[in-house]
């Protein structure tokens, strides 16, 4: 019994402390998250992507 | 102005076009129409299959002209704001790349399968009638693809640097566009003995041994795309600062900040689903900080210190 008890405590003791929940804001950015927007407007990568179809290098996401 | 395309070898008009690539860890492979003028872009040659074009890929793709292309009537299940959109039923997905360069109508289109491992690219003849040649997945068609490939349960393309150290390290840096992704890429290519990945997107996968980091064909300001894969050892966020240093980041954060740099169908719920567990396992496995740096050589052995 007392060992048991002893036992219940050990694992109490080694639970990770209790952290409560917080909100947490990040930075999305739409112009970057989907792909096939272009580069001149949005100023984002990839760099250099096939854009040759319009003879240009002004595709980014 | 770009860089010339490659064309592929003069092949028998009568006989239809085969290549294949690896991106990620997956082959792609096309058959393109007799006759198409099909060239790879530059970027994309090191990505080219060495052998194999011959058996099945990951993702087959059939690719043909069109003399007329129309986008269906009906909105779409979600429109990107810049080339695509993308429409959705029990056949699969159908994507219509438009510009205004080329009027209202779609001039090329791609439907898959559910799988997304077959696909129809259809090209608008008349779009493409002045061009000598032409790469039927040019972006964002390939990118595309393969990121809805990896929302079925596959891994996760980030917008990130990805480098392999001398001693067999593979760090992350993520960062949105300005972060220093490219500069943190320069400062790395003047170490001997580092391999780099790409400096702008990452795909990362989850294997047997681990998490493992693919260079891609698109890259960023400095140019780098490799085909090389590595073992990933540590995750870094990019944040430019007068003087280095590593800040510590919790779990749930280091998740919700790699799913704001990741690239996925934000419009498939259990694309999200996915990718959102796989981040969170990410992250409880492979140790995640911030990094703010000062762009000098000096930066790299904050990393390695850190690491070590």
């Amino acid at each position: 019994m007392k060992e048991a008890r002893q036992n219940n405590n050990q694992a109490n003791n080694n639970r990770a402390a209790y952290q409560p929940p917080e909100v947490v804001r990040v930075s999305l950015r739409p112009e970057e998250a989907v792909l096939g927007h272009c580069k001149t407007f949005s100023s984002t990568g990839p760099a250099a992507a096939s854009c040759r179809t319009f003879f240009c290098k002004t595709f980014g996401s | 102005m770009p860089q010339r395309r490659t064309k592929f070898a003069t092949q028998a008009a009568s006989e239809p076009t085969r290549f294949a690539l690896r991106i990620g860890g997956f082959s792609l492979g096309l058959w393109c129409e007799q006759g198409m003028p099909v060239a790879l872009d530059p970027e994309h040659i090191p990505f080219l299959a060495p052998s194999g074009a011959d058996s099945p890929c990951d993702l087959e793709f059939d690719v043909s002209w069109a003399s007329e292309l129309r986008a269906p009537l009906s909105a779409p299940d979600f429109a990107s704001g810049g080339l695509w959109s993308a429409h959705r039923d029990h056949c699969g997905t159908r994507f219509y790349f438009s510009s205004p360069a080329f009027g209202g109508g779609p001039y090329k289109a791609a439907w898959l399968d559910p799988s997304f491992s077959r696909g129809h690219v259809v090209l608008n003849r008349e779009s493409f009638q002045s061009h000598d040649s032409l790469f039927p997945l040019e972006y964002p068609i390939d990118e595309l693809v393969l990121m809805h490939r990896l929302a079925l349960g596959e891994g996760v393309e980030l917008h990130a640097l990805g480098l392999v150290d001398q001693d067999s390290c593979g760090y992350l840096f993520l960062g949105h566009s300005g972060a220093g992704k490219s500069t943190t890429a320069r400062l790395w290519m003047r170490q001997p003995g580092v391999r780099l990945l790409s400096d702008d997107r990452i795909i990362l996968r989850h294997q047997a041994a681990g998490y493992r980091m693919y260079g891609t064909p698109w890259h960023g300001d400095a140019g780098i795309s490799s085909p090389a894969s590595a073992p990933l050892s540590a995750i870094f966020f990019l944040e430019q600062a007068p003087t280095h240093r590593i800040v510590p980041i919790s779990q749930p954060q280091a998740a919700a900040e790699l799913f704001a740099r990741a690239f996925l169908p934000h419009y498939v719920k259990s694309g999200i689903e996915f990718t959102l567990q796989f981040l969170d396992q990410l992250t409880r496995s492979i140790p995640c900080s911030i990094f703010r740096f000062a762009p000098t050589d000096d930066a790299v052995e904050a990393i390695r210190h850190a690491h070590a």
